[in-house]
């Protein structure tokens, strides 16, 4: 009998560690979606086929006053608690690092011409916040438009 | 935010008028507008050649001003950081506006290389004798004979002051486009100048 | 020096625009070609003409009338002026300071006359800007969202 229980909870420990860590996400996995999105009150330009930014990031960037978001670059990001992701966009490129305290260090890039990356911000974001669904957005002026700007969205990927 | 202290508005500089306007001041800013509207103004004008558009495009200018106005650092002066507001919404409309015809026969003339064909090169001194005033409205009726893309590029050059690369980025275009375009702008400039002048005296 | 490369040379020449290893090449070159030194000539003094003479305009309108278009437009577009953001109920007024967040007094009225206003500076959220370049961070809780603005 007493080999049996054992067993049984010994089985029923593993169901229950299997629920708590599903397969494939290990504590600290986080799946994200990064975007590159373009504030103008403009259209979008012809021949590059930008697609609006969704309602959900709209949203999310009414405060702002651009009449529309055009998303330059999207790309699926599963972060783990390992290693450092590196994710380019345009022009740019996104380190993302799991840290031990619960955080996710976020360090945005420039690239250049000449493919040299140059740190421009490096920040930290609660790893829970960002799993509960807030978004996490790096922004400034577009340079070279003198009305436009430029958006970096991270948010979680359902 | 009414001021609590009644400031000598005339009196002050711009930059004093800025912080006062800055700190939401209306008439310390209606101040600012009224030392500079006619620059703004002429700037519109030049650009759009209508004075409807230049009197909206001024005001739409003023208007942004006072919104942004507290990104203005003060590294240009006011008038100017105002009048890149308005080149601006002069250069939207343009992009918006399409005169194709125009434009299309004087860029074949620029890209055929038909310059040096077509035109002489500026007299030395093609308005000898002119009357300042007149020498304006002549500068004016020349600019005005212009198509939009070549008097844009003379704009900024000439009046604005900027360089190749600044024109070719606000304009969206090459440098190489820009250093046409300017070289075939200033060659028609200066016939039209010179017809301009023999027209007169005839 | 005829053909259409020459010629941009001159004028870049003229608005110091070449480099300078170019720029000593067609100095080199200039005493012995008349076209082109009247052709530099020419250049030099249409600028001049141009600078010196500029057209001017005087607004077709008066003073007061020219005015109130103005304020009325500004006051149509906004709810507060962009210089008093503290006391707007709504979050409207973030319109008229973003990207405006080069100045910190403007960010920091917000944080001290609007401690309850939804959109403020992040706090102690577990946000954290680090080193490079200077940006300005807001936070929404209730939005879900936080902007590092870059300056």
């Amino acid at each position: 009998m007493t080999r049996l229980v054992s067993l049984r909870m010994g089985l029923i420990m593993i169901a229950l560690l299997a629920l708590c860590t599903p397969a494939g996400a290990l504590a600290g996995d986080l799946k994200l979606r990064l975007e590159l999105a373009w504030g103008t009150d403009g259209n979008a330009p012809e021949g590059k086929n930008l697609k609006e930014l969704d309602a959900k990031g709209r949203e999310k960037l009414r405060h702002f006053r651009w009449k529309n978001y055009w998303v330059v670059k999207s790309t699926p990001v599963v972060l783990d608690a390992k290693a450092i992701q590196k994710v380019a966009l345009d022009r740019c490129q996104v380190d993302f690092k799991t840290t031990a305290d619960g955080h996710v260090e976020v360090k945005l890039h420039s690239i250049n011409e000449a493919k040299e990356a140059k740190l421009v911000k490096t920040l930290r974001h609660s790893h829970e916040a960002l799993k509960r669904g807030e978004f996490l957005i790096i922004a400034g002026d577009d340079k070279d438009k003198w009305n436009d700007a430029w958006f970096v969205i991270i948010r979680a990927d359902p | 935010m009414p001021p609590s202290v009644k400031h000598d508005y005339p009196s002050a500089a711009d930059e004093t008028l800025v912080q006062w306007a800055q700190t939401g001041d209306t008439e310390a800013f209606e101040e600012l507008v009224h030392r500079h509207r006619d620059k703004i103004y002429a700037r519109a004008l030049m650009m759009m050649r209508n004075e409807d558009q230049a009197l909206e495009f001024s005001q739409e200018a003023w208007v942004k001003a006072w919104q942004r106005l507290v990104q203005f650092q003060g590294d240009s002066s006011f008038a100017t950081w105002v009048t890149r507001i308005v080149i601006n919404l002069c250069l939207d409309q343009l992009r918006r506006q399409k005169r194709v015809r125009t434009e299309s026969i004087e860029a074949m003339d620029e890209e055929s290389g038909g310059v040096e064909r077509q035109l002489p090169a500026p007299e030395v001194n093609p308005t000898a004798g002119l009357e300042q005033d007149e020498l304006r409205r002549r500068i004016d009726e020349a600019l005005g004979k212009l198509t939009d893309a070549h008097r844009t590029v003379v704009v900024l050059h000439e009046f604005e002051g900027l360089e190749y690369k600044e024109i070719a980025k606000r304009v969206g275009i090459s440098i190489g486009t820009v250093m046409s375009r300017l070289f075939y702008a200033r060659r028609r400039l200066a016939f039209l100048l010179q017809s301009l002048k023999r027209e007169r005296s005839e | 020096m005829k053909n259409n490369e020459s010629l941009l040379d001159l004028q870049a020449y003229v608005d110091g625009e070449l480099p300078e290893d170019r720029r000593r090449e067609v100095e080199a070159l200039l005493p012995a070609d008349a076209d082109a030194r009247e052709l530099v000539e020419g250049l030099r003094r249409l600028s001049g003409l141009l600078r010196t003479h500029e057209p001017a305009a005087v607004v077709p309108a008066s003073r007061e009338f020219y005015w109130s278009q103005i304020r009325r437009r500004i006051e149509a577009e906004s709810v507060e002026s962009p210089t008093a953001p503290a006391t707007a109920a709504a979050l409207g007024w973030l319109r008229w300071l973003i990207p405006a967040l080069g100045v910190a007094t403007v960010v920091v009225v917000v944080s001290m006359r609007s401690p309850s206003s939804e959109l403020a500076l992040a706090g102690g959220g577990g946000d954290v800007t680090l080193a490079d370049v200077s940006s300005t961070v807001f936070r929404s809780e209730s939005d879900g969202v936080t902007v590092h603005w870059i300056q």
